[in-house]
């Protein structure tokens, strides 16, 4: 079945606006919606671009449709192929040249075309390891393909407390080329979607809840233990990760049970519950080098309930990942949960909201990001050096602003870690800073904290940095660092 | 004294309580709201205080999420504006238990943890009126929310009493000349015609009196299913009658003056569906419901966007549609299939095998497609059975072997699903491994599910070496016996055959079900042929 888009005026005017220079005080990255044909219902769950520059969109309807002409400039030349149906909430998909791959609730599947007509008719079952009970809950988000050549899945638990049956709240790694499906991490709580970086390291998000004080972007470091232990009774019927590792205590902090627990790996980068979203869902690498703006081999990460993508900055430090959070777009017309990045620049985003409301209003979105090529004046990256952070800005600031120690202010703060659902911010420590270098190209400062707080996000704020000419205020003046590690120590 | 909050079983708004008695200084209304469990809801929709009544509310977390409730002054948005202000807090939300400094915040609970509960007292406003409840922690208020309806029992009808008629009418007959079957006095002034639960064929005569504040023009409205008839100091004044649903609202306005007019309602239900829902409004007063059942022209909007039609899914033309979910006895890996001429099927890819068959309409997605999906979603159509349990091919190592029993979402421990391919029909071939060899199961529909001799004709190719006492269950029952034609009958409406293949009838233990089993000795074919009889 193949549906053309009848945009209308209202949607043709959209996109023509949309389309014209424009950007102004908003930043150079316009949302805009990609037409989508009447009767279509499309719960977006997961998005992958295919090499022929069509977008393929699956849902949690079951559906997976190929959009030709999404990043196009014609709403006209837009069109939408239903290549799949009847499939179980579509959580992840993966191209690879023989088929497009996605992970639905039961299990990985390989669609084929066998007979050229441009709908799926062959469904292989690639690995269905897991158990399902038939709670709503026991999701299946699933990645691309990894460098190796593997799609990695990632478990929900049954509900938020518990793991009724195998293998909830596990993360596993499928070959399907060796036909091997093995069990990677636990600690698992309720995924929202994962995502590779230029690295290969695999990622995922996790829900605020039980033994998540906040949500975050966690690093699924293999044999890891990702923080709530409803899943370790597993350990019972697999001895991939070997050894059971002792619980962690309720009530207690992250920075203490990891010192417990020999396989704990702390969130890389916490996104502080309420403050950057509450529900992060699905990650994406820019690895466009260059054609989506500045932000190289970062990670995007869609929000659910506040219909925003936010922009990570990872490094890692003794081992561990590390780095800050920032705002990077609001204004999406649903709750986001899916991302894809095409190599031409286009950002790709959806979702619904069925189930979780969301601020976008609207039952479900598949909208397009597009960046007009001005530069955003933003914080690029904030590195963390052993007695404090180093700044990198975009464009040039202002000499005397940077220079300024009242143009910045932070605190810190922790979350308990425990089994009841989530937590305050707790630990609370306003650290001095100082302002040690600007440097002659304005666009590094760096920056003496006192004290650097491991375990603790650094939530920075940069009110009175002005861009070099001009006297722009940051777009973002926000940004959260996630200590785990000090370097040096 | 104390008001227990009663349940009202009304048909159409059946999560309601009611404590409207009338208010006195020292009263307490007493209400318990739960969540309910994975649904992202209160259970309780809705429930009536008399103004300035002590509220003393029970709510009760049985959820695996923290929630609260918030009751908010009067508004007709479900308490959304609160809601907003609460996701405004989103720096402090969570320490201020998602209570936003909003004017209309009358009453809260703090952040209950999963299994808690707390309780909130409260003093009902004097204004009558309608107060939303709902949860403020953002994302939960589109659908967790509920209403306070603060009403002033002087609206409501003073010495209201029934006289219940049995019989089968088409229109209402004339109660005077008939002997009531029972009548009795209604002490909550409203109309209900549910509480002698009868459900079919019967007729009520209410009678009672309202109390007319001023002179002025007074609003009925009266919508019913089946008849009704309203007289006011015995004169007619709206008429409703004839066997009908109750979509239409009918109203009438009266000029009435200060004092009291004496009411009397006539009602009867043939059968089926049944409402009867009256209110009335007057210069000083919005409308007041005077019935237990609301109208759902009256009822918040629904809260979800689940559509009273539901989403039947159907084959499209020629071509079979496909439904993986979790579907009632065939488990959390279910595959329903339902093809073009009324036959339907549902795999179990736990289990590994054929589950369901059924005629007629394929299946509802809207339990699945709407809020968060929770369930087993049953079939849409009829006569459906499960031809056989457990998994489809089994070892028995000797004759007298059990044929393993597994629930639905239990994993077959030695088969093996391999996926399905379609055909040009959109027709799927189920494959699955195990015991040495590797099936192909693919069912086509003969004939139209309205006319006789329907069948499912399966078609089972099996590949490579079967391991040796091999068996594929065709079908199981107890009632099962050889029968005319090669077919097995059973004492339900479906029979079932094997061709191409031997096939073995065995009873499974004392008291067991009668099993047809095929031996699967060679790589082959052949074809199980499930017909329902008429």
């Amino acid at each position: 079945m193949r549906l053309a888009c009848n945009p209308g005026p209202l949607l043709a005017a959209v996109f023509c606006l949309a389309a014209g220079p424009a950007a102004g005080d908003d930043g150079p990255y316009v949302i805009e919606p990609v037409p989508v044909p009447d009767g279509v219902v499309l719960e977006v769950g997961a998005l992958e671009l295919l090499p022929d520059g069509r977008l393929a969109v699956g849902t949690r309807r079951g559906e997976v449709w190929l959009v030709t002409g999404a990043g196009g400039d014609d709403p006209d030349q837009v069109a939408f192929d239903l290549h799949a149906s009847g499939l179980h909430e579509i959580l992840g998909l993966a191209w690879r040249e023989d088929g497009l791959y996605l992970t639905q609730r039961p299990e990985l599947t390989r669609l084929r075309d066998l007979n050229g007509d441009g709908r799926a008719d062959a469904f292989d079952t690639v690995s269905d390891f897991w158990h399902i009970n038939g709670d709503y809950h026991e999701y299946a988000f699933g990645s691309r393909f990894t460098p190796d050549g593997e799609i990695w899945v990632t478990l929900c638990l049954t509900g938020s407390f518990n793991s009724h049956v195998p293998f909830r709240g596990w993360a596993a790694r499928i070959d399907p080329d060796k036909g091997t499906t093995t069990p990677v991490a636990h600690g698992i709580r309720s995924p929202g979607g994962m995502g590779i970086n230029a690295a290969g390291d695999v990622f995922y998000c996790d829900n605020q809840g039980p033994w998540n004080g906040s949500s975050a972007l966690k690093h699924l470091q293999p044999g890891s233990f990702q923080g709530h232990p409803a899943g370790n009774r597993w350990f019972e019927i697999t001895d991939a990760l070997g050894e059971r590792p002792p619980d962690p205590e309720s009530g207690s902090r992250i920075e203490d049970q990891r010192r417990r627990i020999p396989n704990f790996v702390p969130p890389a980068v916490v996104l502080p519950h309420g403050k950057l979203g509450q529900s992060p869902t699905g990650i994406v690498c820019d690895l466009t080098d260059g054609a989506f703006g500045p932000f190289k081999e970062q990670l995007f990460v869609a929000e659910q309930t506040h219909s925003q993508v936010q922009r990570v900055f990872l490094e890692q430090v003794n081992g561990v990942y590390q780095g800050a959070a920032f705002p990077f777009l609001s204004g999406f017309a649903s709750g986001n949960t899916a991302v894809a990045l095409g190599a031409d620049g286009v950002l790709y985003v959806g979702g619904s909201d069925r189930g979780w409301g969301a601020r976008g209003g609207r039952r479900w979105n598949l909208e397009r990001v597009r960046w007009d090529g001005g530069t955003p004046f933003e914080v690029l990256e904030m590195r963390v050096r052993p007695d404090g952070f180093e700044l990198v800005f975009t464009e040039p600031v202002e000499h005397d602003s940077a220079a300024d120690a009242a143009s910045y202010h932070m605190e810190a703060y922790t979350y308990i870690y425990r089994s009841e659902y989530g937590s305050p911010e707790v630990d609370q420590v306003e650290p001095g800073l100082e302002v040690l270098e600007v440097s002659d190209d304005g666009r590094r400062v760096v920056l003496k904290v006192e004290p650097m707080t491991r375990g603790h996000v650094h939530d920075l704020r940069l009110p009175g940095i002005r861009a070099a000419g001009d006297g722009r205020a940051l777009l973002n003046p926000r940004a959260w660092y996630t200590l785990n590690e000090i370097p040096g120590t | 004294m104390i008001v227990a909050a009663m349940m009202v079983a009304a048909g159409l708004l059946a999560n309601e309580s009611s404590a409207a008695e009338p208010a006195a200084g020292d009263e307490v209304a007493e209400i318990t709201i739960r969540t309910l469990s994975a649904q992202m809801k209160y259970d309780l929709e809705a429930f009536r205080v008399a103004p300035g009544t002590r509220v003393r509310l029970l709510f009760d977390n049985q959820d695996m999420m923290i929630h609260n409730l918030i009751v908010c002054d009067a508004g007709d948005d479900k308490g959304m504006e609160v809601a907003l202000a609460a996701w405004e807090l989103a720096e402090e939300g969570f320490e201020r238990a998602w209570i936003p400094d909003h004017p209309r915040v009358l009453a809260a609970s703090s952040l209950l943890q999963p299994n808690t509960s707390e309780v909130i007292e409260f003093t009902a406003p004097e204004t009558p009126g309608i107060y939303p409840y709902v949860c403020t922690i953002p994302g939960h208020a589109m659908l967790m929310h509920g209403e306070m309806r603060v009403e002033d029992p002087g609206r409501l009808f003073e010495e209201l009493r029934f006289e219940l008629h049995l019989g089968n009418w088409q229109r209402l007959p004339d109660f005077d000349a008939m002997e009531p079957h029972r009548s009795g006095e209604l002490h909550e002034g409203r109309l209900d015609i549910l509480m002698e639960g009868h459900a079919n064929e019967f007729g009520l005569r209410f009678s009672g009196r309202l109390q007319i504040p001023e002179d002025g023009d007074y609003t009925f409205f009266l919508a019913s299913d089946d008849g009704s008839r309203l007289y006011l100091d015995g004169g007619e004044i709206i008429d409703n009658d004839g066997v009908h649903n109750a979509d239409e609202v009918k109203q009438a306005t009266v000029p009435l003056q200060a004092g009291q007019v004496d009411v009397r309602l006539d009602y009867f239900e043939r059968r089926g569906d049944k409402l009867l829902f009256m209110a009335w409004q007057g210069p000083s007063f919005g409308e007041t419901i005077l019935s237990t059942d609301i109208h759902p022209s009256r009822q918040a909007a629904a809260s979800s966007d689940e559509d009273p039609a539901g989403m039947p899914l159907m084959a499209d033309g020629d071509e079979a549609v496909i439904y993986r979910n979790f579907i009632r006895d065939a488990g959390s890996r279910a595959i329903g299939v339902g093809y073009s001429n009324g036959v339907n099927q549902a795999f179990n890819a736990n289990t590994v095998n054929l589950a369901l068959l059924w005629r007629g309409a394929f299946i509802d997605a809207q339990r699945h497609w709407s809020g968060r999906g929770q369930g087993f979603q049953g079939v849409l159509g009829y006569e459906a059975f499960a031809p056989a349990p457990g998994p489809a091919l089994h070892v028995l190592e000797s004759p007298d072997d059990e044929w393993p029993a597994i629930n639905g979402n239990d994993r077959s421990q030695h088969l093996r699903f391999l996926g399905y391919e379609l055909d040009e029909l959109r027709r799927p071939t189920f494959r699955y491994q195990g015991h040495g060899v590797v099936v192909r199961d693919k069912i086509e529909p003969r004939g139209h599910f309205s006319e006789p001799g329907l069948e499912a004709v399966r078609l089972v190719v099996i590949e490579g070496e079967p391991a040796p006492g091999l068996h594929l269950i065709a079908a199981a029952d107890a009632t099962l016996v050889a029968g005319d034609g090669g077919y097995h009958e059973t004492d339900h409406h479906w029979q079932v055959k094997v061709e191409g293949a031997e096939a073995i009838l065995r009873r499974q233990g004392e008291g067991g079900d009668q099993q047809l089993l095929v031996p699967v000795t060679a790589p082959g074919e052949f074809r199980i042929i499930y017909r329902w009889i008429h």
